[in-house]
């Protein structure tokens, strides 16, 4: 018999009486579905036992007054229509918008930059990668309390030294004006982790090309543009879809540092979202909101996923 | 030190002043933990602020080890996370392989359903979750911790191993199918060594979460034999206030195999080590 | 050899007489996870097995931050503590919601009557008439005030301010203002502390309940009580005294400790800090100054027992337990905690204490915020975003309030839209 590869160099074959046998998917073709199931398996059986319960639940919970104590009572959509008519719904997706559409393309730039810096063969660039890539590895209630005193208006760091330049800092967290934007710079403080990524990514880019860009007569401006990115892209692809998913749920600075304020200026989605379920005990309301919240990541990242074809290259394809 | 060309000594040169910079404003924030675990706690707020603190106050870190059971956290906290990120590297890395390197109808739609798991807040997630692991007797164990995460790993580990196996070239695989290897055989002997890197950003990202993770020890762990160290963290932040030089002593001690792990796993996505097998 | 079959034969001779005695265990879960807190109810918890063998309490402390999120998830899950630690303000819901069990019959059983706790608590214990939480510790806000500053400027240290146009006066004589504006000391301000804008009100004479038991926060009385703060807060320069508190710190640098503050509202544990951090500050504590009745803001943690517990008279036995005399009277002479037991919170010993019997007289006068079921946490989402707007100059205070009110209003009726 011979191998599956090699059908391609072999006459098609014939039925009995001569004429074309009509098509049949091929071996391989049904080989790649079997395998395809069976190595998405283990996530699809993890799925079944662990989330998909959850989640069917959660969407149910939605059409219900859902107090955690007591069964939840079916009530349509009156979730939805009084999420619409909630002023707090709406401040709090405009809080969580202007974070994300902010401190995501900010984090992109400064991650790629860091990461083509970081990716030279010069002495001490391990130290530099540590150094760089520390912050991200705080996190939790302890490093939140950090950077309320780095924020501090009176002795914390980023004033004091805005002092030493003479400038007078504004009152960042205690302030309705500067609070978000506190909150964006202490999230560019992570990037390391996002540089991380570009830096695996970074790997996988053959030396060749650049070699074959310079012969060209190609400076670092044009490497950068038909060489780094376009072979980066599916790794910059990654960082922009998990930075924006990951951004529109930000809760843990508004729980440990602001409580939402001042004047609501940080209430943020997913914030208010577990306040109206685990302080208020309204589960339905806040699974609608969480529902709503999907819809509105799941159009952003098909809208997202459809425009990257046109800019993001897989050299397998 | 051989002669440099100007241009590329000017250029050396520029690269080091921007990542001392850099460095420079994003040390600040850990040089001040360090500071403020070495601190008498009378100096913690003063104003202007101490950096370099007298007398050094080590003892800290000692009281810092003995006001929760450190060793206990550590251990459970070691085995919890070591754990989960052989099984989330692992297990997505092989999920991954089904999603790039094979075709199939439906492939496409179901990975955009596994990226679609991680856009629902975890928040309205955690009861119905709670209720399950209640049902089968895991709750007061590590299990509920670990045994998720060799069922694909998480999707952003999934997503970051399907990103990473496009760039590599399908003539590898293809190679090897015709000389009549099996999938599987192609997965762990040719597609998962040429990826290291993402191997190793996985696992760096897989320990980090976790190591740190608080809110699922938090709901599952109720005997304090099985706590881990994020528990024993909060235990400095009292209602009446925080106990900063001791929070900052043992948080620093609890980022150090974070770091350590880090520095060794550099080299899997620096420039040379990466490569295996067949030409690039 | 003959040592090991002898204590093979002890061994099982107590494993089978202990199965003999069928012990019941009880949970409890509470907060106190570290330090002397948790010391405290190990050696309460041990007293309590050894005096009762047939019964086991088992008991587990989760830090206040992550407490209730644990509380809840396994409340929900039906495998919740037999006895649990609560906040005392909002005990109506979960007897709404049949969450926890009635005490009356438990209470009447054992002769305990509702009166052996502070008046102030007695509105949170009761839902429709039956008791359901009993008040493990409250506590109370009186005015600490620094003796050595009135000194400075000339005030009598013995007379701390009655009223509010002695406190405003008293304000400008103790604050120390630069000439480029810059604030070193502050004589009070209402937003520092531990006051809320609710306990002024009460001062002010103002109800936040009215005749039908709705919540009105816009009345003439509470209006006028912004109005005071906001005079205070601007006074000196909006920006300088927001500068000047933000930069504030807790434990031994509290404003208060060090000199920033002279005059602040703060409950009754804070003498046991002072004592700790600042031991040479002279301080003296008096009741909140009023501007029409005395008044004290109190709040607490309960203790309830669940209604799916399959032990309630072992959980009762341990309830009483916390709250007999002799170990309430421990835990506040050990914790400096406001306890709800009465009998036990004035024994002559701790009433020795003048900074205690201050705080005494305050529980006499204290108020509870009103629970409202449809909006559990109004004072954060109706009035607080509006108290900040006024206090930033952005609204008025009339338009503040009544922004509040109207947001209150909202709120409630969002939640019966979605009943």
């Amino acid at each position: 018999m011979p191998a599956a590869g090699n059908e391609v160099t072999h006459p098609r074959p014939t039925s009995k009486s001569g004429g074309p046998l009509k098509p049949r998917r091929s071996r391989l073709s049904r080989n790649e579905t079997i395998w395809g199931w069976t190595f998405v398996s283990p996530w699809i059986i993890g799925f079944f036992a662990f989330t998909a319960l959850p989640i069917a639940l959660s969407a149910w919970y939605s059409f219900t007054a859902y107090n955690i104590y007591q069964p939840p009572r079916f009530i349509g959509t009156a979730n939805y229509t009084v999420l619409m008519t909630d002023p707090l719904f709406w401040t709090a997706m405009y809080n969580t918008f202007y974070y994300t559409f902010i401190s995501v393309p900010l984090m992109m730039v400064i991650a790629l930059f860091l990461a083509l810096l970081l990716n030279t063969k010069l002495p001490g660039m391990g130290v530099f990668r540590t150094i760089y890539f520390l912050p991200s590895v705080l996190s939790g209630v302890g490093v939140a309390l950090l950077w309320m005193w780095v924020f501090n208006p009176g002795s914390g760091l980023i004033n004091s030294v805005l002092e030493i330049f003479g400038i007078r800092g504004p009152l960042w967290l205690h302030s309705p004006e500067w609070s978000k934007p506190a909150m964006i710079i202490m999230s560019l403080w992570g990037v390391g982790g996002v540089m991380v990524i570009n830096l695996a990514g970074l790997q996988s880019i053959p030396g060749s090309l650049y070699d074959a860009a310079k012969i060209d007569g190609a400076g670092w401006w044009a490497q950068l543009r038909y060489v780094t990115i376009p072979m980066l892209s599916p790794t910059l692809f990654f960082n922009f879809i998990t930075l924006t998913i990951g951004s529109l749920q930000i809760f843990t600075q508004a729980y440990v540092m602001t409580d939402g304020g001042p004047v609501n200026s940080t209430l943020f989605y997913v914030f208010y979202l577990f306040n109206t379920a685990f302080e208020n005990l309204r589960m339905g309301y806040a699974s609608a909101m969480a529902w709503i919240l999907f819809l509105i990541i799941v159009g952003f990242s098909l809208f997202q996923i459809r425009m990257s074809r046109r800019w993001v290259y897989y050299e397998e394809s | 030190m051989r002669k440099l060309m100007p241009a590329r000594r000017a250029y050396v040169l520029t690269v080091y002043a921007l990542l001392i910079i850099g460095s420079i404003s994003f040390l600040f924030p850990l040089l001040w933990m360090v500071s403020t675990a070495l601190k008498p706690t009378s100096q913690i707020y003063a104003y202007p602020p101490v950096w370099w603190p007298s007398p050094l106050d080590w003892a800290n870190f000692r009281e810092a080890i003995n006001f929760f059971p450190f060793w206990l956290y550590f251990r459970n906290s070691a085995i919890v996370t070591v754990l989960v990120v052989i099984g989330s590297v692992y297990s997505a890395a092989f999920v991954a392989y089904g999603f790039s390197k094979l075709n199939w109808k439906g492939r496409d739609w179901l990975f955009f359903f596994v990226l679609a798991t991680l856009m629902i807040p975890a928040q309205v997630l955690m009861i119905p979750q709670y209720v399950i692991f209640t049902r089968i007797g895991w709750v007061d164990t590590l299990l509920p911790l670990i045994v998720p995460a060799f069922f694909g790993g998480g999707a952003f580990n999934i997503f970051l191993f399907r990103q990473y196996y496009r760039t590599i070239p399908k003539e590898y695989s293809d190679a090897a199918r015709i000389d009549g290897c099996s999938e599987f055989r192609i997965f762990w002997q040719i597609v998962l060594p040429q990826s290291k890197p993402a191997m190793a950003t996985a696992a760096i990202f897989a320990f980090l979460w976790t190591w740190n993770d608080f809110m699922g020890p938090v709901i599952y762990l109720h005997s304090p034999q099985n706590f881990t160290l994020p528990i024993g963290l909060r235990a400095f932040q009292q209602q009446t206030g925080t106990e900063w030089d001791l929070l900052m002593a043992a948080s620093l001690l609890v980022m150090l195999p974070v770091i350590v792990l880090f520095f060794f796993l550099q080299r899997y996505f620096v420039a040379g080590m990466s490569m295996s097998g067949l030409n690039r | 050899m003959k040592r090991i079959l002898r204590n093979l034969g002890i061994g099982l001779a107590v494993s089978i007489g202990s199965a003999a005695m069928a012990q019941s265990t009880v949970t409890f879960w509470h907060i106190y996870d570290s330090g002397d807190a948790l010391d405290f109810i190990n050696e309460v918890v041990n007293d309590f097995n050894t005096e009762n063998p047939d019964v086991i309490v088992n008991h587990l402390g989760t830090n206040f931050w992550d407490y209730w999120t644990r509380l809840t998830t396994a409340m929900a899950a039906g495998t919740g503590p037999d006895v649990s630690l609560n906040d005392l303000g909002n005990v109506a819901s979960r007897a709404a919601m049949g969450v926890i069990a009635p005490l009356d019959e438990f209470m009447a059983a054992d002769g305990v009557g509702i009166d052996e706790y502070w008046e102030a608590t007695h509105p949170m214990l009761q839902f429709e008439g039956s008791t359901y939480a009993l008040p493990l510790e409250t506590d109370v806000r009186a005015l600490y005030y620094n003796k050595a500053h009135f000194a400075e400027v000339g005030l009598d240290p013995e007379s701390p301010p009655a009223n509010w146009a002695e406190l405003s006066e008293y304000t400008d004589l103790l604050t120390n203002q630069l000439d480029n504006g810059r604030l070193t000391r502050v004589g009070f301000n209402p937003t520092w502390g531990n006051l809320g804008i609710y306990t002024l009100a009460w001062l002010n004479g103002a109800e936040l309940l009215d005749a039908d038991g709705n919540l009105v926060l816009n009345s003439p009385e509470m209006i006028e009580t912004l109005e005071f703060m906001v005079d205070l807060q601007t006074r000196y320069g909006e920006r300088e005294v927001s500068s000047f508190s933000a930069s504030f710190g807790s434990g031994a640098t509290d404003p208060f400790m060090t000199g920033q503050v002279s005059m602040i509202a703060e409950n009754n544990t804070f003498a046991a800090q002072i004592r700790r951090f600042a031991p040479d500050l002279d301080f003296g504590v008096a009741a909140l100054p009023n501007n029409d009745s005395p008044a004290s803001w109190s709040n607490g943690f309960s203790i309830e027992i669940a209604s799916s517990s399959t032990n309630k008279e072992a959980a009762w036995r341990f309830m009483s337990y916390l709250m007999s005399d002799e170990v309430q009277a421990a835990y506040a002479a050990r914790n400096g905690s406001m306890v709800g037991n009465q009998a036990a919170a004035t024994a002559p010993e701790l009433m020795e204490d003048e900074v205690w019997a201050v705080m005494v007289e305050q529980m006499g006068i204290a108020q509870f915020r009103p629970f409202i079921m449809e909006a559990p946490t109004w004072y954060d989402t109706a009035l607080q975003p509006e108290v900040d707007a006024a206090l930033l100059g952005r609204k008025s205070a009339q338009q503040a309030l009544d922004d509040a009110q109207a947001s209150l209003e909202a709120e409630v009726q969002r939640y019966l839209d979605t009943q």
